[in-house]
């Protein structure tokens, strides 16, 4: 296991009004303590469906200028150039197909990832290094062994990291943890995580092989990267076909880096994971915490990214719909739940500048992020085996079974390698 | 040559910094397998080439405060020192992250040699972590520092970080006499997540009694961290000689409060005067109630006339029942009121002075298909039948049956056994019944159950379950025998202090479940709800005996019992209000806020009755009766009054 902290994450936002309040009324300490809000120069890397989504909530925080956006595809890179632009109102927005280029800008302070599962660690690693505060979109890996780099490298390099679990920073699933955390449950004894299509990408599905693109229209062997290498067709890259393709996608981390991460916060368990993963038919994934608290991972949900806590004393749910469900409408007594867009979420974003400026861990840390991964990767691997397993949180390993821990190694493929 | 120059300055860089990173993760890979000697030595050569790019030498600064015992003490506070704010803010971030032992040996210089804005950096990375050791930092800032900002910044923190054995240090400073320290610490207070602080925070509440402005601030941050299941800590506060503080206590009570407080905080509503202080007394006797988990109503005024009478009846024959008060006619479902007779009335603004209306019996007494009204009153001492001239326009006809005396109100009855309740019982000095349709010239034949003089209240129901119904008085029944004479037995309760009185409308049903009857009865105009329940033995004279149990005696004025199965669950409840200004102000707590409430119970040995609040303080009440029935058809039983304050009044059941 890798270094255990508790770290707090309530309400990061309130840090700002801490460094604020505690200094507002000393102005001469003020000054020097609380950095002038200086432009955060930021950069776009993936401008594909999510990016599209989040580049306009990134280009409205006040205080950041993006200067570049970096794809594989050209199309892309040109799109995000052109609303890039038009924001900023002049033409100077850089264009890159190769992050190696980008990252050795020495005018720029942080990024955005948005690429492919595939890239996210080890982009964020490299932006890391190179000494750029990174908002990466989850899941943070497609393996353990990328998850353990990111953290190693998050604790060396000492920049912030957000990974993009939004959700944490919603109303109503704030509001969902806050009561599973308040005792107001009484003692949390089963969570349910809503999955998306489970076993969706338990194989790899080889799409028809089409003429590769130019070179200058698509770098294909930099798209691929770490995974395998296959034959090229435009539907992964233009239609998101790689959602269901074994070597680019994680399967049960494509809800789950949300919704277990969540159980997980609402438990205080987000430093460790399940030790034991029962697959029970195609649409369901019990696993069960060494003192027997039980996590059911299900497609079943009123909505999407749903969870539900249950208690000794009662019970909630929530799910996108920002409606809260409770076992007794005295458990939402004098509760007010903030409501936010899951989808283009502000709050979230927010906290990863705010921290820039101040250089506090933000609330979505790898090392908070990276059990839950180990989660969605270890109950992936039982469900794909469809065979019931414990888990050793010490050696990441099913022991007893091999061929299991085997298939928690992914491709590393050259010249892409994790060096972490 | 220029360019070649840059060049190769580049790619120096470019190598300088790959060697650098290299350096950097050898470090870092001998930190984790425990070599710090080794690691720090590798990071310091990287911390020490000022040629690196910052990002890289802060890297190796954090690794050396985490690896270098030695320098720990002095980089730290160069680092918390620079005006560099990333420079400082990456530092206090890797300082707080450092384990106990790290920082427990840098604690005692860094008090010392830091001035204070570097402390607040700190200490605000401490609470951003919630660790044991950050805690300890922050505890022992809290108690060392000299710099103000810093104990801001502290109290906080010990707030984000501390547990439930810090809420009572932060209630000590909350007490400073420097408004933001108190506010800081209050600030904490709200922040601590461990839910046994509002444990220890109920409990502090004890030791402020005599300071009740800090008193007030104490019940605002638990109303703030609102527990919920502290309500019976809070509740004694309401009694509290300050009214800041009992208004406080409204407000917490108002989202924590439970069943088990209703009684306190009624018991403080009804000496509640200041405006404000009735306004938060009123909304934590709602939210109670609503938590309380009780049948919910909805009001409705579908009038605005002060009489204290009703009746709810079907008057145009169209299968909607309809509501007949005072003058007027309420015709469902729009209810509009058209005005059917005149009725005397000197009532004012303030609820005191009196309608001529004390009665509003449906009965169709001439037989036509439609139903008339039976009525009277106390001042005209007459009883009337006014009858149904719908569909016309026209003012209703006036009857006269009897100059019966002052009547205070009535009730139909079924006196026959027909199963039919078309006989009625007048709340007049003597006992009297009116039987309808018996024969003769008058529609009504009077039966005269006895000419003795007693209290007001009557009721009809079968005392020794002979299968026939008695009539009863507040000091004796009438026993109905079978050659339809009546038998006088007096109504032995032993009450204490004296009789009952005038006496609300007596209702017969077994309430415990043994086979005898018992009696439901209240004082119309002064304390207390009971029963009166029937004992087997007799007494020496073979009288049936009564012993007497107390529903409620908290409120006065409950001058009508309703009878009715509210909440469906096949016993009736008994449904009852304080009457509005019954006597103009000389009865007990006539002035006193007017409420609306229901007696749940299920009859049995020892049977408790439920108390639930329908409604309380909001300007309506029962008057002179309330009528329990199904008024929207929805299966469940609604509620009709009126009253001096301006009615008549819907209260829908919101059960179905």
């Amino acid at each position: 296991m890798y270094i255990k902290r508790e770290i707090s994450r309530r309400g990061f936002l309130f840090q700002g009004a801490l460094a604020a309040g505690a200094l507002a009324t000393r102005r001469t300490w003020a000054q020097a303590a609380t950095p002038p809000s200086r432009t955060i120069t930021m950069a776009i890397i993936g401008a594909g469906g999510r990016g599209r989504q989040m580049l306009p909530v990134f280009l409205n925080q006040p205080g950041v200028r993006f200067i570049a956006a970096c794809d594989v595809v050209r199309a892309r890179r040109e799109w995000a150039k052109q609303q890039i632009d038009a924001f900023n109102g002049k033409a100077d927005c850089a264009v890159y197909d190769d992050y190696r280029e980008l990252l050795a800008r020495k005018d720029l302070d942080a990024l955005y990832i948005a690429t492919g599962d595939r890239w996210h660690a080890r982009l964020a690693i490299a932006a890391m290094r190179a000494g750029k505060d990174v908002y990466c979109e989850k899941p943070i890996s497609l393996s353990i062994a990328e998850g353990e780099a990111v953290m190693r490298a998050s604790e060396l390099y000492q920049r912030v990291y957000q990974g993009g679990v939004q959700r944490r920073n919603v109303g109503n699933f704030k509001t969902a943890m806050k009561l599973a955390q308040s005792g107001r449950l009484g003692r949390v004894h089963t969570v349910h995580a809503g999955m998306a299509g489970m076993g969706r990408s338990a194989v790899n599905h080889y799409l028809p092989e089409q003429p590769l693109p130019p070179r200058a229209d698509l770098f294909w062997d930099m798209w691929v990267g770490p995974a395998p290498m296959r034959a090229y067709n435009s539907d992964y890259v233009m239609k998101s076909a790689w959602h269901a393709e074994y070597d680019f996608h994680g399967d049960l981390s494509e809800w789950g880096s949300h919704t277990i991460d969540l159980c997980q916060l609402a438990l205080g368990r987000e430093l460790t994971a399940p030790t034991k993963y029962e697959p029970i038919g195609p649409e369901e994934v019990r696993a069960y915490y060494p003192d027997g608290v039980k996590m059911v991972l299900r497609r079943k949900f009123r909505d999407t990214c749903g969870i539900r806590l249950e208690g000794d004393e009662g019970w909630v749910e929530t799910d996108d719909s920002g409606s809260v469900y409770v076992s007794d409408p005295l458990l939402l007594e004098g509760h007010t739940i903030a409501h936010e867009d899951w989808c283009r979420p502000v709050a979230h974003p927010a906290e990863f500048i705010a921290c820039i400026r101040s250089r506090l861990q933000a609330s979505a840390p790898a090392d908070s992020l990276h059990m839950t991964h180990v989660a969605c990767h270890a109950a992936s691997v039982a469900y794909h085996l469809n065979r019931a397993m414990d888990f050793d949180l010490k050696s990441c390993a099913f022991p007893g079974h091999a061929d299991a821990t085997k298939l928690l190694v992914r491709s590393d493929r050259a010249p892409w390698k994790l060096e972490g | 040559m220029k360019r070649i120059l840059t060049a190769l300055v580049s790619a120096w860089c470019v190598c300088a910094f790959a060697d650098a990173d290299a350096d950097l993760r050898a470090a870092h890979a001998r930190e984790r397998a425990g070599q710090k000697t080794e690691a720090a030595a590798g990071y310091a050569g990287v911390y020490a080439n000022d040629k690196l790019p910052k990002h890289q030498r802060l890297a190796a600064l954090c690794g050396l405060l985490r690896t270098d015992d030695a320098r720990r003490a002095s980089l730290g506070r160069d680092a918390l020192k620079s005006s560099d704010a990333e420079w400082s803010g990456t530092a206090a971030q890797a300082i707080a992250l450092l384990p106990a032992p790290a920082l427990d040996a840098v604690r005692a210089t860094w008090l010392k040699e830091l001035p204070g804005d570097a402390q607040v950096k700190l200490v605000t990375a401490l609470a951003h972590v919630k660790s044991p050791a950050a805690k300890g930092y922050i505890q022992e800032i809290l108690k060392k520092t000299a710099f103000p900002a810093v104990r801001l910044a502290a109290l906080e923190g010990l707030g984000r970080t501390g547990g439930a054995d810090d809420a009572k240090r932060l209630v000590i400073w909350m007490h400073s006499e420097d408004p933001e320290v108190a506010a800081a610490a209050r600030r904490g207070l709200i922040l601590l997540t461990d839910a046994r602080a509002n444990r220890v925070l109920a409990d502090e509440l004890k030791n402020y009694g005599k300071d009740p402005a800090f008193l007030a601030k104490l019940l605002d941050v638990l109303t703030v961290r609102n527990p919920l299941g502290l309500g019976g800590a809070i509740a004694p506060f309401l009694a509290h000689a300050d009214a800041g503080v009992r208004v406080q206590a409204y407000k917490a009570l108002a989202l924590q409060g439970m069943a088990p407080e209703m009684p306190a905080v009624l018991a403080a509503a009804g000496k509640a005067t200041d405006k404000k202080e009735r306004k938060e007394a009123r909304r934590a006797v709602a939210r109670i109630a609503r938590r309380m988990g009780g049948v919910q109503f909805k009001a409705r005024r579908i009038g605005n006339c002060r009489t204290e009478a009703c009746g709810v009846a079907d008057f145009n024959n169209d299968g909607k029942l309809d509501v007949i008060a005072g003058p007027y006619l309420y015709l469902a479902p729009d209810f509009k009121a058209r005005k059917v007779r005149e009725v005397k009335s000197d009532v004012k603004e303030d609820g005191k002075g009196y309608a001529h209306d004390f009665m509003n019996l449906p009965l169709d007494v001439n037989a036509d298909g439609k139903l008339d009204v039976v009525s009277g009153n106390w001042f005209s001492k007459e009883t009337w039948w006014i009858e149904n001239l719908l569909p016309t326009d026209a003012i209703w006809t006036q009857h006269l049956i009897e100059q019966t005396g002052n009547i205070e109100t009535g009730i139909l009855v079924d006196i026959d056994g027909d199963g039919k309740a078309t006989d009625f019982l007048p709340d007049t000095q003597i006992t009297c019944l009116y039987q309808l349709g018996k024969g003769g010239p008058a529609p009504f034949t009077r039966d005269s159950v006895s000419n003795d003089r007693c209290d007001m209240g009557r009721g009809c129901g079968d005392v020794n379950g002979d299968g026939r119904n008695d009539v009863l008085t507040p000091v004796a029944w009438y026993e109905h025998l079978a050659d339809g004479g009546w038998k006088k037995h007096p109504l032995n309760i032993g009450f204490q202090g004296g009789k009952l009185g005038h006496a609300s409308n007596l209702i017969v049903f077994d309430v415990n479940k043994d086979g005898l009857a018992d009696i439901i009865v209240s004082s119309a105009h002064k304390y207390g709800i009971f029963w009166w329940e029937q004992l087997k033995e007799r007494d020496a004279a073979g009288e049936i005996q009564f012993r007497k149990h107390v529903i409620d005696d908290t409120w006065t004025q409950a001058h009508y019992l309703g009878w009715g199965d509210i909440d469906n669950d096949g016993v009736p409840e008994i449904v009852t209000g304080k009457r509005f200004m019954a006597h103009n102000g000389g009865d007990p707590d006539e002035y006193g806020p007017l409420g609306i409430y229901y007696y749940d119970f299920t009859p049995g040995p020892n049977p408790v009755f439920k108390k639930y609040v329908i409604s309380y303080d909001s300007d309506i009440s029962v008057g002179l009766n309330v009528e329990c029935v199904d008024l929207d058809g929805d299966g469940d039983l609604d509620l009709v009054t009126t009253g001096k304050y301006g009615g008549p009044v819907i209260l829908e059941n919101k059960l179905k």
